[in-house]
């Protein structure tokens, strides 16, 4: 799975968000280093569409009307799964890194 | 600023629109959405949204292609439609299975043969690490062979054998004669076998009167029995103990019937060779860098020897290579044509496809139309091909069944690993590999030609005649068709022609009528000239009494002999040393020459009796000789001297002259020989020949009774006659010819329906300009003598190409070929015209059919 998935399932896990939420959130976790555009941002939604592991979900009623025009995703049972798998993996392998005082 | 802006949304919405799976159509809206909002945040870098959205562009496209399946979607249809198109042009789709099968079966099978040959894996451990070598890297160390300490660092264990001795093994009171190998402690270890029953030969033994069976002579002399460990069984009435049984497939040096141990006592060892050496080499160690300590040790070891005399090279050999050295060029020469006539056959396909995919060429172009892509179009039209050759490949199993036991017939026997040519997974792996090599060679051209066609023709106007690049891609195809066949039949008549030539060298001795066989008399039962001259006598006597029997003989030699002779030299009396002429010494009865049929020139053979006379009193030369040295006037009562292997010379009266004899086969010169009456010194190793009036093979069997009631311990080997014998000696040049000659038949077939497809093709497709032509006043004749001939510039271009590889080859060629050059110019003349003619022919066929064009037919199309 690519970074670019792994962010975008870990920032579903917390709730449903629409394509530029998750850009701010993205960016913003990453400290900058993460920058998304807009036609990448929406290829990989759909392919996380594709696969299963998001859907599109309605969006809270909120009281900007602008926001409800947009389109909310959520994680599904597959995709939490799929998120709990690699994060265990990478778990592992920082735990392995760290072991050899790949982090000091 | 705004303008700026919209064509900078324009562009990426031209950018979206080239994304996989409707992409735009998905996020248009939410896209522009989200880019309004980055425009509000001041987070809008034109260059930035350009940048991001090609590089997702190259993404997405990349992980679409990643994500086509190997069979795509819609595969069953496609597989279901093809298949109903093939069934529709049912003589199209069995000509291509049908010609491909041959093609890959025949290749197939020639690839079985060489590779249960050339590519076995021999019995023994790890035999990559075993070589023959010469020097034996072994030293004398006390009273046993070890390796040498200076190849110790190379060489795990080394050994020496000495092969081609035989005895006469007594068994039940008769005796079979077996073929046996000396073999220094460490034979078996250097092989790395083990005995199926007992040991081998490395402990140490008290009188060396052991001995190890092969599984071929444990089970042919002794019925399989276990029991027989331990037992004793007598060679040439010695007692020896067999101490053990080797399992089924060793059997090295090839023909061995049993081992013992190295050197052997006693004298059953005349005609056998200096030993041989093998090794087994350390893990690691290179045949290149043992090859060098060798060199470096045999140069140490000349350092004293004249400056003239130079150190023979060491010589390391795999023991596979050093096994099959003998097949290795013809083989791989043979996998060569094999190969050469499945491409030709496969360039010929290709024209048939590349024709019928031109005649599909508006089905194509609707097919394009309906929205078939040009990959699509490309993937259908080979798609077609590979199911015919996968098709084709099925069925050249069957090819390749009858064609290996062709193969295997037509091959000399005791091929080591030819009974083990089998369809295995190699060969089946080799199989599926070249059918779908094939079937690209085959199809991607037309059908690369065809997506293409169908493309460039959409809009255009409908044709009924093709491009020319079409035909120029025929034209291509059978240019390659006929330089290839050029090499082939050139090949296929250089290797006849050559096996012609062989077959007519007078051998100076009959073919018919005469059996041969071998008989070796123990030293203990006959250890002086008497009892073996009273053998002779018996013998001959014997087998002179056999119904049908006009005539016997014994000698020393029986060609064709491949083992070492006795030279002795040659001069007429009263001439200086100077003169003298080295020449073969053999040695005959009276009747020898008679029974061979080997024509006395003048004089009588051995008038006298002999018995207890100087053995070169009496001499017949062969005529070659006699001519050299005595000229070309009478010879018989002259008298020469004639120097024998202690370098004392005799003075010899000249009984006759004879015709010369090829003793070493039809592929050597026939030497110079000076026969004595066997009479006078009989051999312990007589070879008798036996003339009979009848077929001399069904004396076989009161020849064998024949000497047995002589002596039961005697038994007679290598039975056969001259006429077998001189077939044994040619036989693999008989093989290669045959079968060069049957793919050359192949390739010119194949070539001649390319050239009549070609033709017909042209006509059928010309017919209205020909109709016009014909209408116009052009005379039937002429039309059809100048279609016929057109293909002549395409082979004459062929021929110009084929030429020159024949002679690029000739170095391949030169070392099968037997007095004819590799270029010989009437083979060469031969093939170019016949093909020529083939051409001609192949082309005035389909070209009569102008004689049916209606002009009137075609004035009314137009």
């Amino acid at each position: 799975m690519t970074p670019l998935f792994f962010h975008l399932l870990l920032s579903l896990s917390e709730g449903p968000r629409h394509g530029y939420a998750l850009m701010q959130e993205i960016e913003e976790r990453s400290g900058g280093g993460v920058v998304l555009g807009p036609s990448s941002l929406y290829y990989a939604l759909g392919r996380l569409e594709d696969s299963g592991l998001i859907r599109e979900v309605d969006g809270p009623a909120g009281d900007d009307p602008h926001e409800e025009r947009r389109r909310y995703y959520a994680l599904t049972a597959r995709g939490r799964q799929r998120l709990a798998d690699e994060t265990r993996v990478l778990a592992d392998i920082v735990a392995h890194a760290r072991a050899r005082g790949i982090l000091g | 600023m705004r303008g700026g802006r919209t064509m900078v949304e324009r562009l990426l919405r031209l950018v979206w629109r080239l994304y996989p799976g409707g992409y735009r159509a998905r996020f248009g809206e939410e896209l522009e959405r989200h880019i309004e909002e980055l425009r509000s945040q001041g987070n809008a870098s034109p260059t930035r949204l350009l940048v991001d959205a090609l590089f997702t562009l190259a993404r997405a496209w990349i992980d679409e292609l990643g994500r086509i399946p190997v069979v795509p979607s819609g595969f069953a249809s496609g597989l279901g439609q093809t298949l109903r198109g093939l069934a529709r042009a049912p003589v199209y789709s069995l000509t291509v299975i049908a010609i491909l099968a041959l093609a890959i079966g025949a290749n197939t099978a020639v690839f079985s043969v060489t590779h249960a040959v050339l590519f076995r894996s021999l019995p023994y451990r790890n035999p990559d690490q075993v070589v023959a070598v010469w020097p034996p890297p072994l030293a004398l160390k006390g009273d046993t062979w070890g390796v040498d300490g200076d190849f110790a660092s190379q060489v795990e264990s080394a050994a020496l054998y000495v092969e081609g001795g035989s005895a006469n093994l007594a068994k039940d009171g008769s005796a079979q004669h077996v073929s046996l190998a000396q073999v220094t402690p460490d034979f078996f270890r250097v092989l790395g076998v083990e005995p199926l029953l007992g040991r081998d030969l490395s402990a140490p033994s008290t009188d060396g009167r052991e001995v190890v069976l092969t599984h071929g002579l444990w089970v042919r002399a002794f019925g399989g029995d276990p029991s027989v460990v331990g037992r004793d069984v007598h060679l040439n009435g010695h007692a020896y103990t067999v101490v053990g049984v080797m399992p089924a497939d060793v059997e090295f040096p090839s023909g061995v019937d049993l081992w013992l141990p190295f050197p052997l006592t006693i004298e059953y060892y005349a005609n056998a060779a200096a030993p041989s050496g093998i090794a087994r080499l350390r893990p690691g160690a290179g045949i290149a860098a043992l090859t060098k300590i060798m060199n470096d040790r045999l140069q140490r070891e000349y350092a004293g020897a004249p400056a003239d005399v130079e150190p023979p090279p060491a010589r390391l050999t795999p023991l596979l290579d050093d096994l099959t050295a003998p097949v290795r060029t013809p083989l791989l020469l043979l996998l060569g044509i094999a190969g050469t006539v499945t491409l030709l056959g496969c360039l010929n396909l290709a024209g048939l496809v590349l024709a019928r995919a031109s005649v599909r060429a508006d089905e194509l172009g609707v097919r394009r139309a309906l929205g078939a892509s040009r990959p699509r179009l490309f993937g259908q039209l080979l798609g077609e091909v590979l199911i015919l050759a996968a098709a084709a490949g099925l069925a050249s199993l069957l090819a390749a069944i009858w064609t290996t036991r062709l193969l295997t017939s037509g091959l000399p026997g005791g091929l080591q690993g030819l009974d083990q040519v089998r369809l295995s997974m190699p060969v089946l792996a080799f199989a599926a590999v070249l059918t779908f090599v094939a079937g690209l060679l085959v199809g991607a051209l037309p059908a690369l030609w065809g997506a293409a066609t169908a493309y460039a023709a959409v809009g255009g106007t409908r044709t009924s005649t093709q491009g020319p690049g079409h035909v120029r891609l025929q034209g291509v195809l059978i240019v390659a068709q006929v330089a290839l066949a050029f090499v082939l039949v050139a090949g296929a008549g250089l290797f006849g022609r050559s096996l012609a030539r062989l077959r007519a060298v007078p051998l100076g001795y009959d073919l018919d009528h005469v059996l041969t066989f071998g008989v070796k008399l123990p030293t203990e039962t006959y250890p002086d000239s008497a009892s073996r001259s009273a053998y002779l006598d018996q013998l001959t006597n014997g087998l002179g009494a056999i119904p049908g029997v006009s005539a016997v003989g014994a000698t020393t030699v029986l060609p064709p002999y491949q083992g070492v002779t006795v030279g002795v030299a040659v001069r007429p009396t009263g001439t200086p040393e100077s003169d003298r002429v080295f020449a073969t010494w053999l040695r005959a009865t009276r009747g020898y020459l008679t029974a061979m049929g080997t024509p006395v020139v003048e004089g009588r053979v051995f008038p006298q009796d002999a018995t207890g006379a100087s053995r070169f009193e009496h001499v017949v030369l062969n005529r070659g000789l006699a001519r050299r040295i005595l000229g070309d006037g009478p010879a018989a009562g002259r008298t020469v001297l004639v120097q024998d292997y202690n370098e004392k010379w005799h003075e010899a009266r000249v009984d006759a002259v004879v015709g010369d004899v090829h003793l070493r086969g039809a592929t050597r010169t026939a030497p110079s020989f000076v026969l004595t009456d066997l009479a006078a010194s009989p051999t312990s190793f007589p070879g008798f020949a036996v003339r009979s009036s009848g077929d001399p093979a069904r004396l076989a069997q009161n020849i064998r009774e024949v000497v047995k009631s002589v002596d039961p311990s005697v038994a007679p080997y290598d039975m056969r006659t001259t006429g077998e014998a001189a077939a044994q000696e040619i036989a693999a040049r008989r093989a290669l010819a045959l079968l060069s000659a049957f793919f050359g038949v192949a390739a010119l077939v194949v070539c001649a329906l390319g050239l009549h497809g070609l033709v017909a093709q042209g006509v059928s497709r010309r017919r209205r300009e020909l109709g016009v032509r014909l209408a116009l006043g052009a005379r039937v004749p002429a039309l059809v003598r100048r279609t016929a001939l057109a293909p002549l510039r395409l082979v004459a271009v062929g021929l110009l190409l084929g030429i020159p590889t024949v002679w690029i080859l000739s170095d391949v060629s030169r070392s099968l070929l037997y007095e004819v050059a590799p270029h010989d110019p009437l083979v060469m003349t031969g093939v170019g015209v016949a093909l020529v003619l083939l051409a001609v022919g192949a082309a005035w066929i389909p070209a009569r059919r102008i004689t049916r064009v209606d002009p009137a037919e075609a004035l009314r199309a137009e």
